[in-house]
Formats: C-alpha cells, sequence, structure tokens
C-alpha cells in the first residue's frame, strides 16, 4: 500500500513544474518589456571622448528616432494611426521623441491653438513635450538655489539619446523647450557610443 | 502498522522537492526583475545657458568661438554595410566655419583650436540645416577632447 501511494505521489508532481515554466516564460516577457522601456533601439553616433556612463535614479532619457524615407516599420505605422491618426509618408525622413515608448512629438504634431513662450505667436509643435517635462521631470528633480541668478533651478541632468542621422535641429529646440519658464532644466547629456576595440 | 508508519515517513520526502523548486524559481524570478538592466552606452555632457529666456542687453566683449557647422553635400544615404538594416550617409561633406576661416574636417578645427584657453573661453556649436547628429558629435568630441570647459548649443531657426 505505502509503496503504490509514493510512486503516485511522484508521478503526479509534474504539473507544479510545468506552472512555473510558463510563470517563467511570462517573467521574461514582461522584464524583456521593461528593459526596452526607457532605452529605443538607437545607432548612437560614435564618440572618443565619451565617458561610461553610471546611469543615476532619477534621469529621464529622451530618445529621438530616425527613420530613413520609407524605412518605417509597419508597427511604428500602425501606433501612429492608433494613437494619433497619423499616416506616416513614404517620401520623408521620420523623427521623433521618445520617452517611456510614449510618443512626445513627431513632424506633424497638431500644435492646436497653442503658442510658443519663446517665439512668441508661433505655433508650438512641442507643447506635450514641454508639459511632459514640466509636469513629470521637473517635480521629481533635485531642486538647488543658483548662486548668479538668485533663482531655484533642477539639479538633475536629463539624457538626449539620438539616433545618429537624427537632424540636429530636433536636439536644438529640445534643448530649447528646456529653458522654458517653469522648466529651467539645464544639465542635457548627450549619449554616444564608445569607440569599437576592433575600430 | 509498523512498517506502514515506515513507509509513510520516509515516502512523502521524495514528493516534496517540488514547494522547494517553486519557492527557488520564484526568488530567481524575483532577483532577476530587481536587477537593473543594460549599462548605458557613453555619454557627453553638456549644459545650456542659465538665462532667463533670450535677453537683448549687450554682452560684455569676451574672447569666444562660434563653431557654425553647415553641409556642403549632404551625401548619399546607404544601407550601413555593417549594420543590417539601418542606412548611414557616405560621401558627407561637412564644413566649420569660425568667422571668415573655413575648415572640411574636425581635425583641421582641432589645431585651430589647439591654443586657445581652454578654461575660459567660451565655444558655441551653431549647427545649421540639414546639420546631423552625428556631425556634431565629431566636432564636440575634439572640443571636448581638447578639453573646452564652456562649451554650448545655438538655437535654430527653423521652426518646426
Amino acid at each position: 500500500m505505502a509503496r503504490k501511494r509514493g510512486e503516485v505521489e511522484v508521478e503526479g508532481d509534474m504539473t507544479p513544474m510545468i506552472d512555473l515554466t510558463f510563470l517563467l516564460i511570462i517573467f521574461f516577457i514582461i522584464v524583456n518589456d521593461m528593459s526596452k522601456k526607457e532605452l529605443e533601439d538607437l545607432k548612437l553616433p560614435v564618440a572618443q571622448q565619451a565617458g561610461h556612463d553610471v546611469p543615476p535614479d532619477n534621469r529621464p532619457i529622451l530618445n529621438i528616432r530616425w527613420f530613413p524615407p520609407g524605412g518605417v516599420p509597419s508597427w511604428v505605422k500602425q501606433q501612429y494611426r492608433q494613437t494619433f491618426g497619423v499616416e506616416i509618408p513614404d517620401d520623408i525622413e521620420w523623427s521623433d521623441v521618445v520617452w517611456k515608448r510614449q510618443i512626445l512629438y513627431h513632424p506633424r504634431w497638431d500644435p492646436g491653438a497653442r503658442t510658443d513662450p519663446i517665439r512668441r505667436g508661433r505655433p508650438d509643435f512641442y507643447w506635450k513635450l514641454a508639459d511632459t517635462m514640466k509636469d513629470v521631470f521637473v517635480p521629481y528633480m533635485k531642486v538647488e538655489m543658483d548662486e548668479t541668478l538668485g533663482i531655484p533651478l533642477p539639479d538633475d541632468p536629463i539624457l538626449i539619446r539620438a539616433d545618429r542621422n537624427t537632424p540636429f535641429k530636433y536636439i536644438q529646440k529640445i534643448m530649447e523647450v528646456c529653458t522654458r519658464d517653469g522648466i529651467k532644466i539645464w544639465k542635457v547629456q548627450l549619449a554616444a557610443s564608445e569607440p569599437n576595440p576592433a575600430g | 502498522m509498523a512498517r506502514e508508519r515506515k513507509g509513510r515517513e520516509t515516502d512523502p520526502v521524495k514528493g516534496d522537492m517540488t514547494p522547494m523548486i517553486d519557492v527557488t524559481f520564484l526568488l530567481l524570478i524575483f532577483f532577476i526583475v530587481t536587477l537593473k538592466f543594460k549599462i548605458l552606452e557613453g555619454r557627453l555632457d553638456a549644459a545650456l545657458p542659465k538665462d532667463m529666456g533670450t535677453s537683448t542687453t549687450v554682452a560684455p566683449e569676451i574672447e569666444k568661438v562660434d563653431i557654425l557647422l553647415l553641409v556642403s553635400d549632404p551625401g548619399e544615404l546607404v544601407d550601413d554595410p555593417e549594420l543590417r538594416g539601418l542606412k548611414k550617409y557616405v560621401n558627407r561633406r561637412v564644413r566649420y566655419e569660425i568667422g571668415t576661416q573655413t575648415f572640411r574636417t574636425p581635425e583641421e578645427v582641432k589645431r585651430f583650436l589647439a591654443g586657445m584657453d581652454k578654461a575660459e573661453t567660451p565655444i558655441t556649436l551653431d549647427a545649421r540645416k540639414g546639420i546631423i547628429y552625428d556631425d556634431v558629435v565629431k566636432l564636440l568630441d575634439v572640443v571636448i577632447e581638447l578639453g573646452f570647459e564652456k562649451v554650448s548649443f545655438a538655437g535654430t531657426f527653423e521652426n518646426e
């Protein structure tokens, strides 16, 4: 009797193992997703002087993706159709600003009635980016009193990760948005890859 | 009875390994999830001017260097031979203008800047239409290599 019962128990215990295997698979899928959340898959330019980066805890990362004319992957096109109702034309190059997988700016961004606070009267294409910086980035940043200006300024940096082929005007624009009232982020880091030892 | 008890004592030990494995896997997964992923590439530090918006007052005259980046020939966009599916510019020519002088390569700019006071001279990189991130980083790399401490970027005239 006893021996028989023992045999049955051992054979029947495969199910929790399978359960766990599935759990593992699911976890790895989630984890994989999470690791991609902040860093988009970009090809950065190479810089000899690029210091090795130790990511600090609180540093928002703005990714600038770049696609050649006609080179936008279909899943990105689908994303644009669903979120913005925008068709990406195939004859122009396309860049957008992505923060935590959220698109904060693209070349067909609707300014609505908003105007640029620095270039008065001009439509503000970067309002979403500016609002995100103001409401999400800056409130969590360390603030330090600036002695020469006599006003408090955020003391944490942001990191701009741009594809090597991105037109520089987008980076200039992000920097300009950083200087707006209520944002005033002045520490900006540009991502570059360290040179390959092979060349 | 005695035999049965003996059986009870030894058999469940074999079968009870599963909760142990359960917990081990759970722990393993927990540590994997909490682990920080992917240490980032490299980075170049830059600082933006802390001025209050745009100013019209005349700044005191100091020696400063404005480097204008202009595209001479955008080159062609071709498939990168090293990275499948990615594009790359070839035969691209960029020129750098400092005052009235024109330079063709970052190395020429490097030779020109080498004798300057690195701690005090402010350098502004003024990228114009068509300049891409790669062009700017190549020049910035040289400027940082020389040890210039006050590097800033000019804004853009383009509205979009």
